[in-house]
């Protein structure tokens, strides 16, 4: 890809001028310090999420009510949904976008580090916002993160808040990607061109344009909620002329392309992370850049796959079943283009690698049972059962959440300029991939044999399965606690990293800046050939 | 498209399945797969399920494909054992291949897939239409046309509470069984048209392959037509609220006699409602009865105790509303509270009849703290509705004509 | 601070705040857009 020409390197210390402690983080414009604080966030975000999968496992650990009331339940599956799509992924790939983005095109920092400060600053508040709403009167949203109405608005105070956090997080994200695509298109280093980039940041600038696209249809859906549950207007309201099913329409036209807003940065990651362990450039660099511009647009005429049994004409059903198996094609070209990567590379199985592989395995699963879930009449057999929650966390949790691990893993001696313990490493990702395994694989079966999501309590014929699947949710729960002790220790006593600590890796980051990277990198832009 | 098509094509296989199955298994047909989708009890529900197989094994080859390459490739091509990366980054022809072949396959497998659908999607000359509507958290059935015309009956959860906290022992059907099961005769196409009276609901029955969202102030339809006799399990499918996981459906699959006695037995009830209204209650009749109402009605949110829960569900005992006037109690049975214009999860349960709405009220004033020792009647139940206009006809007001033109 | 002010030229500050206000105006545009229609449903 792109050969940089060897400039200057930056001979002098770390020249950093900024306050320290809280305040160097209140009032921090550096893209370096914004981007640990998204990491750090959506670490505690996946940590109180994670809590409330527990719970939830718990609960269906065994047939019968245990441990929690049924609406105690419902709001602890639509909180958990919430907080991990928009606390702990989101925020994941944005703290990577900050931190990347400027060191791979050469440019000194984001394009507007001001409001780079307050996009995250934003981010407290509205989290906080959804776990404050589980103690008000009435508990928080108990809808189900997809908020349908009229369940919606038969909610307590809770739902306002979450709809409030919902705007707050929207403009968040807004705000961030139009930062991102300003960065991208205006702040390269000079001989940095569009197809040189690399496909992390071909990923985020696509990932940018579709966050601006729907996060503004998001807010205005969970507004018309808002609006029906106390300035009485009746989108919603069959009663007032309204419809239910509205709702659904304009959720999902923001849902779907959120799908891929979380998926594409994780394609990003694995795409530098595979070559740079395979010793081999990128297969295909054009084809993904295409494949991974097609699946966004595809991504917006695609949403009524997830409404087959609300009784959408069968003409509907059968144009939204062709477009998204479409999706297919460009999914599986960058499949194919990773395993060309490794045809006849030279291999090595350092962690990152190990999460990238353990995507590519799992990633391609959730994909597969996607094709089925997409064929419209076995999705009518399939919806709203244990079958798509097992397909989605293979999309989620297997997919984004692993390719974060592996980006983690693979930059973390450049952040840090200390290595992470490789054994512990292994670890981690065996017992991850084991117990997400655990967790998840079975689920397929009880969502075919007929357990509808949502439940806090099933039959007796599904109690072997969902047993197992709550030992291995427990388990990938605790694997985290590993994960976290292991960055713990790699950043107070981890080995020095050496300059090029990956033989592979050849982006700006690794080939022009110092290990660590230093607090202000790249002031005179490098030439790139 | 032909609709008969799919019946005359039946594979022997599915033929002598059936004919097995028909033969051997008892009433009871609860045939659980334990890896894969239910034995299904329709033509349309082989037709799927066939379906979903050959879209696994597509699956499955090209898995199998492509990570067999991945694996060769992790085996044979690493650095441990040597191997020097080679140096290709590009190949348009390989590209080519990769993104035509996937695409031929989507169409391979788009062809039967759209002929499913479209039979799917005909629910057109239908031999008995019933109506369903999802409550929270119940199903009102109502048969509109065809053979039993004019039954309507509510079917709730049968499992009792005990069973569900851990206090009994679970019995085999455990979450799966209701007091009043829909009744169908076999080997007729059955037209279910959906709809429901608060939130949304699915009513879903996966061996019958009919799943449809049940969709306040709209009306849907599935259909399904079963193959064999026997007890066909379900559940509804769509977030609800509290008690969506307990609202089960249970499809009872009669040969055409036995459906035909069902239905003269069932006909003449729908009028025992109004004999009952001319009966004198006492009040220990009354709460008797109206302590099982409340046990299927009110006992989830207002608990056994007559306690709620705190902070969300209002505590019975000691209550103002039900220690004051029995105008305000009825009001609020009948309509439901709203509560600065939207409606609260008490909703209205105008569609129980005089004498459950009488014997419930009567119980709930005179249980627990609640000692007032005084009946309500289905004559002030009669009256108070008559005020206000609220019929008790399950599943609203709508016309079967206007039901059958809206569904689509 | 200083550092970076240099770094980044004039110009190139100027040209960002085009590109962002123009990605925004398009938002706004099509939220009022949006605003617009739904508000005709109520």
């Amino acid at each position: 890809m792109s050969t940089a020409v060897h400039g200057h390197t930056h001979g002098h210390d770390d020249h950093a001028h900024h306050p320290t402690g809280l305040r160097r983080f209140l009032t921090t414009t550096n893209h370096k310090d914004i981007g640990t604080m998204y990491l750090w966030f959506a670490f505690a975000m996946f940590l109180t999420g994670g809590v409330m999968a527990l719970i939830i496992r718990a609960e269906l650990f065994q047939p019968g009510l245990q441990i929690t009331h049924p609406d105690f339940f419902n709001q602890m599956i639509s909180l958990h949904g919430l907080i991990m799509v928009f606390g702990a992924i989101m925020p994941a790939f944005v703290g990577f976008a900050n931190w990347q983005i400027p060191m791979m095109i050469g440019a000194p920092d984001m394009a507007f580090p001001r409001l780079n400060n307050w996009s995250f600053w934003l981010l407290p508040p509205a989290a906080s916002l959804l776990v404050v709403s589980l103690f008000v009167p009435g508990g928080a949203v108990a809808a189900g993160w997809t908020l349908y109405p009229p369940l919606t608005v038969q909610m307590g105070m809770g739902m306002d808040l979450a709809i409030f956090a919902l705007h707050i997080l929207g403009m968040s994200s807004i705000l961030g990607s139009i930062n991102i695509i300003t960065t991208i298109l205006n702040m390269r280093a000079p001989g940095m061109t569009l197809m040189k980039m690399p496909l992390f940041v071909w990923t985020w600038l696509i990932t940018a344009y579709l966050l601006v696209a729907v996060m503004p249809v998001l807010a205005g859906a969970v507004t018309m909620v808002l609006t029906d549950r106390h300035f009485g207007t009746h989108f919603f309201n069959p009663a007032g002329g309204g419809d239910p099913v509205l709702f659904q329409h304009v959720f999902w036209f923001f849902g779907h392309p959120e799908v891929y807003i979380i998926a594409i940065p994780a394609f990003g990651v694995i795409s530098q992370v595979i070559p740079a362990f395979s010793r081999k450039p990128l297969f295909g660099y054009t084809s993904m850049v295409y494949a991974t511009a097609s699946i966004a647009i595809l991504s917006f005429l695609v949403w009524a796959h997830h409404m087959y049994t609300t009784g959408i004409p069968l003409e509907a059903q059968l144009y939204f079943m062709y477009a998204t198996s479409l999706i297919a094609v460009p999914t599986g070209v960058k499949v194919f283009n990773w395993v060309a990567t490794m045809w006849k590379g030279s291999l090595s199985f350092e962690t990152p690698m190990l999460f990238a592989i353990g995507f590519l395995f799992l990633f391609t699963i959730g994909g597969f049972t996607g094709l089925v879930l997409a064929i419209t009449p076995v999705d009518i057999q399939l919806h709203d059962t244990y079958y798509v929650v097992a397909h989605f966390h293979y999309v989620m949790v297997a997919g984004a959440l692993f390719s974060a691990f592996a980006g983690i893993y693979f930059w973390l001696p450049k952040w840090i300029g200390r290595m992470y313990d490789e054994k512990l490493g292994k670890w981690h990702f065996w017992l991850s991939f084991i117990t997400f395994n655990l967790a998840f694989f079975v689920q397929h079966f009880l969502g075919l044999a007929g357990m509808p999501r949502r439940i806090p309590d099933y039959a007796l014929q599904f109690a072997d399965f969902n047993m197992v699947s709550s030992i291995g949710a427990f388990g990938f729960g605790l694997s985290q606690l590993l994960f976290l002790y292991i960055i713990v220790k790699a950043i107070r006593s981890g080995e020095k990293a050496p300059a090029r600590p990956w033989e592979g890796a050849d982006t700006l980051e690794w080939t022009h800046l110092p290990t660590p990277a230093p607090y202000h990198s790249f002031e005179t832009p490098p030439l790139v050939k | 498209m032909k609709r008969n098509s799919g019946l005359t094509k039946r594979t022997i296989g599915s033929r002598l399945t059936a004919a097995f199955l028909a033969a051997s298994a008892a009433p009871c047909l609860a045939a659980h797969a334990r890896f894969n989708l239910q034995q299904p009890n329709s033509q349309l529900g082989q037709d799927i399920y066939d379906l979903h197989t050959l879209i696994m094994w597509v699956c499955v080859i090209i898995f199998v494909g492509v990570f067999g390459v991945m694996c060769y490739a992790i085996v044979k091509h690493r650095k441990s054992v040597g191997h020097q990366a080679a140096h290709f980054h590009e190949n348009t022809t390989v590209e080519v291949v990769w993104t035509v072949i996937p695409f031929l396959i989507l169409i391979g497998i788009a062809i039967p897939a759209t002929k499913t659908l479209i039979h799917q999607r005909d629910t057109s000359g239908a031999d008995i239409t019933i109506k369903v509507t999802g409550y929270q958290w119940k199903w009102g059935y109502q048969y509109l046309t065809g053979e039993g015309e004019g039954i309507s009956f509510f079917s709730m959860l049968a499992t009792p509470r005990e069973q569900i906290s851990g206090s009994a022992p679970k019995g085999e059907h455990y979450l799966l069984e209701v007091d009043q099961p829909l009744v169908v005769p076999v080997g007729r196409k059955v037209r279910m048209v959906v709809t429901a009276a608060d939130v949304l609901h699915a009513w879903w029955v996966p061996s019958l392959a009919a799943k449809q969202d049940a969709i306040p102030g709209f009306v849907r339809a599935t259909w399904f037509k079963a193959e064999r006799e026997g007890v066909y399990r379900g559940q509804c499918a769509e977030l609800c609220g509290k008690e969506h996981g307990f609202m089960p459906i249970v499809v009872h699959v009669l040969s055409a006699e036995k459906y035909a006695q069902w239905v003269s037995e069932h006909k003449p009830k729908t009028d025992t409602a109004a004999v009952d209204v001319n009966k004198i209650w006492t009040l220990e009749e009354l709460v008797a009865r109206g302590e099982k109402v409340f046990a299927q009605n009110c006992v989830a949110c207002h608990q056994a105790n007559g306690m709620g829960i705190p902070g969300t569900f209002p505590a019975l005992n000691g209550s103002a509303v039900v220690k004051g006037p029995k105008a305000k109690q009825l009001d609020t049975v009948l309509h439901g509270v709203v509560l600065d214009g939207k409606p609260t999860a008490m909703q209205s349960f105008a569609h129980l009849s005089d004498v459950e709405l009488a014997a419930v009220v009567t119980y709930t004033r005179n249980a627990w703290n609640n000692k007032s020792g005084e009946a309500v009647t289905p004559a002030d139940v009669k009256a108070a509705r008559s005020k206000s206009g609220s019929a008790a006809a399950p599943a609203g007001s709508s016309t079967v004509a206007s039901v059958l033109h809206a569904a689509r | 601070m200083t550092a970076r002010s240099t770094a980044m030229n004039k110009e190139r500050e100027r040209k960002n705040v085009r590109t962002a206000l123009s990605i925004g105006l398009v938002v706004l545009v099509s939220l009022a857009y949006f605003v617009y229609n739904v508000w005709q449903f109520r």
